[in-house]
């Protein structure tokens, strides 16, 4: 036995000598028969891959819907932090530790936290093993693995240029504070260029949101400041919600405009960056940045890869009701990785994923049948402080597929103050319950 | 801070709502109502600032409510593009289910009086 595994091993002693004060767990043991019921033949291990919003609301409504469930969750980090709302933060109207949660209330409630990396799932063997030399056997597995960066189709970028210089700040912690530092260090009159992805891709609002939120840090302290985004897309989520709030508050389409956004058409797509000057090479011509956020291409994050969960694809084919794996049995993909259109990649819709993915599962270890899934997403954007927005749907099941549903949901309507400034504090509601819900 | 949510959880479960009898058989208003608290909060009990608590709201004044959101009747941001997306039947469902659930005022006396339950304990 290694020390990290006997020191976690201690570790999930201490938890449970925890969980034993709240009551809550007492319930869940009394429900286990005892602790040790892995050697019991109608045994329902859950091992969840990944602590991110979809991985750590399964683990918890798991638990929530059937406490004798073994709920075991392997994350590589203690903390996490959420992207939505890391706009706001590089922006500088939030701070960094608001937007930061740990896994404690998991373990208080009897979930098995394991501060680990996967190196393997065995579909066949139901075996997932970890780097610190863990091997959890499972009766059903949840892959959460979010999303992975194509860094190789921007020649010139990688990991190490995303972590020393050239920010992506699409994984919210160290990335986000590394570009609000640089934004902060900017001397007025210099340029932000954003480069945004191409579809499909986390938080499709997000650029243009953050675009927004640093527009609006620069109108205030760095008037004499620019943001280009580059676009290898005509159109974005939201676009005429974005494009009239960028006229009203930031001058769009005057010569004074804080922002200029070169789409498609205009030659947006990027194919090069040069590190040392924060040149970036788009059919446009070159583009020199004083601060350059990359947001490269995505892909299902690498376990997705590992375990061949994605076939010939980039992502995760799953079955529309249970989010069952369609290449291998008893896993379960959910959140970003999974392809689960019309559905976008956002945390309200992992979090929305993660409650029918537990359903199927904690139905299914019982031998009853599931309810008729149900789904909703809605993603707030901050246009300017008092200006918020949001895109909203409810979705429903329909001939083995997620559909949505007819009459419900879109955007906001057009611009009214009263209504806007509502829409911001709806944002903020939504950050404090949906986290409350993940990790409260 | 902690210490309340712990009573709270102990009081949710004293009231029997966390406390699932036939563990693992979920029905379509729990499946329904789980969508609920990414706004307005787990348990349909809201941090804020703005979105609402919707547990312990009379049935009948929820159900009202979206018909009236649905409609337009009712003027909202975003309640009326969610409300479109469902069935009298869930509709009903739903309205049933957080009118079983114990409101913020009830949840904030049941954890006073453990509170002071544990305080005279001590003394």
């Amino acid at each position: 036995m290694t020390q990290i595994s006997r020191r976690d091993l201690l570790k999930s002693s201490a938890i449970t000598a925890a969980g034993a004060t709240t009551g809550l767990s007492t319930l869940a043991s009394a429900s286990n028969h005892g602790k040790h019921n892995h050697t019991k033949s109608n045994s329902k291990r859950v091992v969840i891959v990944g602590g991110g919003i979809g991985g750590a609301t399964a683990a918890q409504y798991l638990k929530k819907m059937d406490s004798s469930i073994d709920v075991t969750l392997v994350e590589a980090n203690k903390d996490y932090h959420t992207c939505f709302m890391s706009n706001e933060v590089i922006g500088g109207v939030r701070p960094m530790d608001s937007i930061e949660f740990n896994y404690d209330k998991l373990a208080e409630k009897g979930i098995k936290v394991i501060f680990d990396t996967v190196t393997n799932i065995d579909p066949e063997k139901q075996t997932i093993t970890t780097k610190g030399n863990k091997a959890l056997r499972y009766d059903r597995a949840i892959v959460s693995p979010g999303i992975d960066f194509k860094y190789d189709d921007i020649e010139g970028y990688s990991k190490e240029v995303a972590e020393t210089s050239i920010p992506h700040a699409w994984k919210a912690g160290p990335q986000t504070a590394l570009l609000r530092k640089q934004l902060e260090e900017m001397k007025d009159g210099g340029t932000f260029i954003i480069v945004t992805p191409p579809n499909p891709f986390r938080c499709p609002p997000g650029p243009y949101e953050r675009a927004s939120l640093v527009a609006a840090y620069f109108k205030k302290h760095k008037p004499n400041s620019k943001i280009v985004i580059l676009d290898p897309k005509e159109k974005f989520s939201k676009f005429g919600l974005f494009m009239d709030g960028w006229k009203r508050h930031y001058g769009y389409g005057t010569d004074n405009s804080i922002i200029t956004w070169i789409g498609k058409d205009k030659g947006g797509a990027v194919t090069k960056v040069d590190v040392a000057t924060k040149t970036v090479t788009a059919e446009a011509g070159e583009f020199k940045a004083d601060v350059l956020n990359i947001i490269p291409p995505q892909k299902a994050g690498p376990i997705a890869f590992e375990t061949d969960l994605v076939g010939d694809l980039e992502w995760c084919s799953v079955d529309h009701k249970t989010f069952e794996s369609t290449i291998h049995k008893n896993i379960h993909v959910i959140g970003d990785a999974s392809i689960a259109s019309p559905m976008p990649k956002s945390g309200y819709s992992a979090n929305s994923q993660a409650k029918v993915c537990a359903a199927a599962i904690a139905s299914s270890l019982n031998g009853v049948p599931m309810p008729d899934p149900s789904w909703v997403n809605t993603c707030y954007s901050i246009i300017a402080p008092q200006d918020g927005v949001s895109v909203a749907m409810v979705y429903a099941y329909k001939d083995g597929k997620i559909i949505k549903v007819k009459g419900s949901g879109g955007l906001t309507g057009p611009y009214n103050a009263e209504d806007r400034k509502r829409e911001e504090l709806y944002a903020h509601s939504w950050f404090n319950n949906i986290t409350a819900d993940i990790f409260g | 801070m902690k210490r309340t949510n712990l009573i709270l959880i102990s009081a949710l479960f004293a009231s029997g709502i966390l406390a699932n009898a036939h563990a693992g058989v979920i029905d379509r208003a729990t499946m329904l109502a789980n969508t609920c608290a990414g706004c307005h909060g787990p348990n349909g009990i809201s941090n804020g600032p703005l979105t609402p608590s919707i547990a312990g709201l009379p049935k009948e004044y929820m159900a009202e409510s979206m018909y009236d959101f649905a409609s337009g009747k009712r003027p909202s941001t975003v309640m009326q593009r969610i409300a479109k997306g469902y069935t009298d039947a869930d509709i009903k469902a739903l309205s049933e289910y957080f009118s079983k659930l114990p409101n913020e005022k009830s949840l904030k006396a049941a954890a006073k009086a453990s509170k002071n339950s544990h305080h005279g304990h001590n003394h």
